[in-house]
Order: structure tokens, then C-alpha cells, then sequence
């Protein structure tokens, strides 16, 4: 069966509906997917892409009203490759794409650990919230958090990663393969950093004393480096 | 099976000492330079790597290997201390239903291929997918309680599903007792605690405040001499292996309280 | 008043400590777990009954109850099979 996928990309939250399933099943996954992360979405920016499946206003109404009203996502776009889907996405207040503006990835190429495509990084993704254990956020693009990064928690970026908190689970900037991207945190004691395809890891013995200063991890000589900013 | 043992701990409740448990038998059985694998099978709610201090070197974990985005062998962290011993770690960004059974026993055909003797399964708490999917590939079964009602009448609960998944003739091991306690008629004995879930005992692990700071270290208890829930540990790593060591005896333990005693009604 | 309760009081022993609490309480409450029949087995147990009796009695099938009663201290399985007449002999036997 496949799946729906529900994720972060550049321009905040993209559902890829794929293409078999009838559309009872979409709306009851992409319900289940949100209901997983609950209140993780909400303000979030969100792409709709429903392929090239027809879809009629009054599904596409109904599946927006409860990603709006149940889940708080803020649907802004639909990428639809039929232009009468499209011409409907418009009619309901939607900016409308035949497809997503960044190359798209085939589905067996979604997995977790897949470094998403180079992009040209200027788009941020802004995040006022704690990310706790078990909460892995991926993102195109560089990633701002205002909030920790708890023990547990994984944070992936393509490109630099800033944390305006206490950043103690694993960080991954420049995702992609990027290796000139940076790991900022106010207070920086990662279990894991990994920049591009360099990995480092906190020492064994005893947690670093706690930094008075902001620090800022990048690659230097082949090496993940930690400095103070 | 004539590849090694695959024992599964378990205990249905939670918070019983399943992980500190599965890591001291495994640091023991490496020391006595077994080859032994620990597969963290709480998918979800990891802390294998946090009791072993392995967290800070996980790169891929067992659904990695299950989604194939990875060999096994590259999932594995060998242990800082003991080169015999590794881990493969749970993921802690899905859930239970990541692997299934079928999956499970797969990795552990693969781990018996890579030469690990002893392979040592944490299982999660509760009797869901998980505990499932845990007990899958097993062919032993370690029951781990408390002396206290809800501890055991929830390992009474795993016996009978055990058997159930044709894992008979599970072994206790009964922990965090405090002799003391049992001897003031506060606590049950182990005996009392044999009687009524009638199997065999593996091994007692006395209450040990260094269990709290060894866990804290990331440097189980078993690897520290003066520690009686290191020695109790050791002891059951030994049993396991087949050697016969008599139960560590608890009229030291109520010798010490009793000195103790002495030493304060004196004072 | 159960058995040993009984005893207790008789030769004078006040065993309330903790310990005998916890194994009393634990002795009770597994019983009740260990006899919970689910629903299914309940339902073919009651059915494989009534094949080994149909062979000696006639038995009212409508009317028959098998449950689980538990009192103080025993769980006992009663089952209430109303007879309309016992079979002459047959060969089987």
C-alpha cells in the first residue's frame, strides 16, 4: 500500500498524496499522520500534492477544512497536474502548481536518511516550540529554532541549523551533503552533531560545562569543529 | 538452536529494571569473553544506549536495518569497554509497528551469522506489538520482577503469555530486593515470590543505591567491583553460561544490616 | 471465614505485617486472573460439554449455563444442565 506522506520542506509542510488510493483512504491517512504528530503542525504553510488524480471542490474543500480546522495547518498551495484540479485549487483561494517548484523525489527515496536535493538555501523554516524526544523535523532549506532540542529529539537541515535554547539531541546541517553549512545553539551540548557527511559526538566522560557563550560547530580541515560565536 | 541462545528479558510492567538488567548480563557474559549482541527492542522509547553510555554513537538503528537504509553491520556499536560485546540500538522517532515479527527474527538469523553467541533482547513493557515482537525470535525467556504485587502479578501475567508463544520454562530473576525489608516481614521474600509464580530462579539482585549512579554514569553496575547488584549480576551471567553458583546469600546481607543495626542501637 | 484465617485466630497469631499482605492480596487477585476465561474458549468449552454429556443424557440446550463463580477464596466453574432423559445404553460405551 502506499502511503501518504506528510513532511517539511521549504516552504513549510508538503502532503504528497499518492496515486491509487481512493480518496477515503487519503483523507482517513493524512488524518491518522496528523493526528501522530497532533499539534506539531500548527501555522504551518501547507502544500497539498495530489498528482495527477482528479479531485472534486467539494473533496478538496472538505480535506482543506479539516487540515484547517482540526490540525491547524494553514493549506496555501495545491500542486495538481490536471488543470481542472488546479482550476478548482484557485476557485477555493489556493496558489496553484502543474508541479512543486523544487525537483521532486521519487517515493523510494523518501526515507528518513536520505539527503534531500542541493537547493539554493534562502528559505527558512521558523519554529517557536520545543522538539522533544522522539520528534524528528526535517527541513530544505536552513532551520531556526526558538526553543531546545531535547535528548532524544533529531533536527535535519540541508542547510545551517540555528537554536535559540539548548540544543541536547542530534542536529544534522547540511543534510543534503552541504559541509560548509553551521550548527548555531545558545547552548550547545549535542548527543550528536553531523554536518554534511561528518559526524561527531559528545565526549564519554561527563557533559561539557555549561557555555556562558552562544557556540557555533562547523567543518574545519575535514573535522567538525566547535567555537565559541 | 546449536547457534548460540536468544534470550528474551521481559516483565510486563514497566520500570522493573528490564534494561539494566539486559545491560549487566551482557557487559557479565562479555567479560567472561562470550560474544554477545544486545538488541534494544523498545522501539519508541529507547534507553539501551543511555544505560550502556553508547548513546552519543548511534547512527543507525534497528529500523534502519529492517528499511534497509543500512547493513547491519554498520547499525552495531561496539561497546567503549568490552570489544565482544555490541548493540543495536531501537529508533527512537518511530513506533513499535516499525518491525514486525517476521523482521525481527530475521536480524536475529543475521546476528547469529556475524558470530554473536549470546543474543540478549530488551523487550518493552506492556504485552502489546512490541513485547510481540521481541519475544519473536527468542528461545529463552528471562522474567525480571520486583518483590511487589503489581511487579508480579504482571510477570505472572507474561508467564502464561509466554507459554502461549511457546517460549516455556521461563526464568526469574528477582530484583531490587532489600533483605532488610524481608526480614522485618515488610517486603516478600523471594521465596514467597517462587511460590506464587512457581518457576525457576535464575538469580536475586539486592536494592543498590549504585545502580542509580552507574546508570547515571552510562557504566553498568556489573563492571564495578564492590557493587552487590554488580556481584548478583555476575553471578547470573554465570548461571546462564551453565556454571552452578549458589544463590548469594542473604544471611551476609542481614549479617551487614544486622552489624549495622548493632552499630547504631550501640550509638 | 477461611481456614487459615481461622487458625490464625485460634492459636493467638496476628500476622498483619506487610509482607503477609502482600502475598495474600497477590494469591487472591492471581487466582482471579488465572480463571478469567476469555468469551470464545468460555463459548467452546460450553459447546465441547454438551457433546461428551449429549452421548449419555438428553440434555435441554436452551437452558444450558456454564459460568465461573468466585467466592471468597476459590474460583469454581458451575455449570447447570437441565436433563430430559438418559439415554438407554448404546453400544458405544
Amino acid at each position: 500500500m502506499e502511503t501518504i506522506s506528510v513532511k517539511g520542506w521549504r516552504n513549510g509542510v508538503l502532503v504528497v498524496v499518492p496515486p491509487k488510493e481512493s480518496w477515503g483512504d487519503v483523507v482517513a491517512q493524512i488524518e491518522g499522520k496528523l493526528k501522530e504528530a497532533s499539534d506539531f503542525w500548527k501555522g504551518a504553510q501547507t502544500t497539498l500534492d495530489v498528482g495527477d488524480r482528479p479531485v472534486s471542490q467539494g473533496d478538496l474543500d472538505s480535506l482543506l477544512g479539516l487540515m484547517r480546522g482540526d490540525y491547524g495547518l494553514v493549506p496555501t498551495a495545491v500542486v495538481a497536474t490536471e488543470p481542472a484540479t488546479r482550476e478548482i485549487a484557485g476557485k477555493l483561494g489556493l496558489a496553484a502548481h502543474e508541479k512543486l517548484p523544487v525537483p521532486e523525489k521519487k517515493p523510494g527515496e523518501e526515507s528518513q536518511r536520505t539527503p534531500a536535493p542541493a537547493l539554493p538555501l534562502n528559505n527558512a523554516l521558523y519554529l517557536k516550540q520545543t522538539i522533544r524526544s522522539g520528534q524528528r523535523l526535517e527541513h530544505i532549506g536552513n532551520l531556526v529554532i526558538c526553543g531546545d532540542v531535547n535528548a532524544g529529539a533529531e533536527v535535519a537541515a540541508t542547510g545551517d541549523i540555528v537554536v535559540f535554547g539548548t540544543l541536547r539531541g542530534l542536529a544534522h546541517a547540511g543534510s543534503g551533503g552541504d559541509e560548509t553549512a553551521r550548527i548555531v545553539a545558545t547552548n550547545l551540548r549535542p548527543t550528536q552533531l553531523r554536518i554534511g557527511t561528518k559526524i561527531a559526538r559528545s565526549p564519554d566522560q561527563g557533559a561539557p560545562p555549561l557555555s556562558k557563550h552562544p557556540e557555533i560547530a562547523c567543518v574545519e580541515n575535514g573535522e567538525i569543529h566547535i567555537n565559541p560565536l | 538452536m546449536s547457534n548460540g541462545r536468544v534470550i528474551v528479558i521481559t516483565s510486563g510492567k514497566g520500570g522493573v529494571g528490564k534494561t539494566t538488567t539486559t545491560a549487566n548480563l551482557g557487559m557479565a557474559l562479555a567479560a567472561m569473553g562470550e560474544k554477545v549482541a544486545l538488541l534494544d527492542a523498545d522501539i519508541g522509547l529507547r534507553n539501551l544506549d543511555l544505560v550502556l553510555g553508547l548513546e552519543n554513537r548511534i547512527v543507525y538503528d534497528i529500523v534502519d536495518v529492517v528499511e534497509e537504509r543500512c547493513k547491519l553491520r554498520q547499525a552495531l556499536i561496539k561497546d567503549k569497554r568490552q570489544p565482544d560485546l555490541v548493540l543495536l540500538p531501537a529508533a527512537q522517532t518511530r513506533d513499535k509497528s516499525a518491525v514486525n515479527p517476521d523482521q525481527m527474527r530475521k536480524l536475529i538469523a543475521d546476528l547469529q551469522e556475524e558470530g554473536y553467541r549470546y543474543i540478549l533482547i530488551d523487550c518493552p513493557a506492556g504485552i502489546e506489538q512490541g513485547f510481540k515482537n521481541a519475544t519473536a525470535g527468542a528461545t529463552e525467556a528471562i522474567i525480571v520482577t520486583n518483590p511487589e504485587v503489581s511487579s508480579v502479578r504482571d510477570a505472572d501475567r507474561i508467564v502464561g503469555l509466554l507459554e502461549a508463544a511457546e517460549l516455556r520454562n521461563p526464568q526469574l530473576i528477582v530484583n531490587r530486593l532489600r533483605p532488610k525489608m524481608v526480614k522485618n516481614q515488610e517486603m516478600m521474600s523471594v521465596e514467597d515470590v517462587q511460590e506464587i509464580l512457581s518457576i525457576k530462579l535464575l538469580g536475586i539482585v539486592p536494592d543498590d543505591e549504585m545502580i542509580i549512579t552507574s546508570t547515571n554514569r552510562g557504566e553498568p553496575a556489573s563492571l564495578v567491583e564492590t557493587s552487590r547488584a554488580g556481584q548478583a549480576y555476575r553471578n547470573i551471567a554465570k548461571r546462564i553460561k551453565g556454571e552452578d553458583v549458589p544463590l548469594m546469600s542473604m544471611e551476609e546481607t542481614t549479617g551487614f544490616f544486622g552489624k549495622l543495626k548493632k552499630l547504631f542501637a550501640a550509638g | 471465614m477461611a481456614l487459615p484465617t481461622f487458625l490464625d485466630k485460634l492459636f493467638g497469631r496476628q500476622d498483619n505485617s506487610a509482607r503477609s499482605a502482600a502475598k495474600d492480596r497477590l494469591k487472591l487477585v492471581l487466582m482471579h486472573d488465572r480463571a478469567d476465561i476469555p468469551a470464545p474458549m468460555m463459548e467452546q468449552m460450553r459447546a465441547e460439554l454438551m457433546q461428551v454429556l449429549s452421548k449419555y443424557v438428553e440434555i435441554d440446550q436452551t437452558a444450558l449455563e456454564v459460568s465461573l463463580e468466585r467466592s471468597e477464596g476459590t474460583v469454581a466453574l458451575l455449570a447447570n444442565i437441565p436433563i430430559k432423559r438418559v439415554r438407554p445404553e448404546t453400544a458405544e460405551a
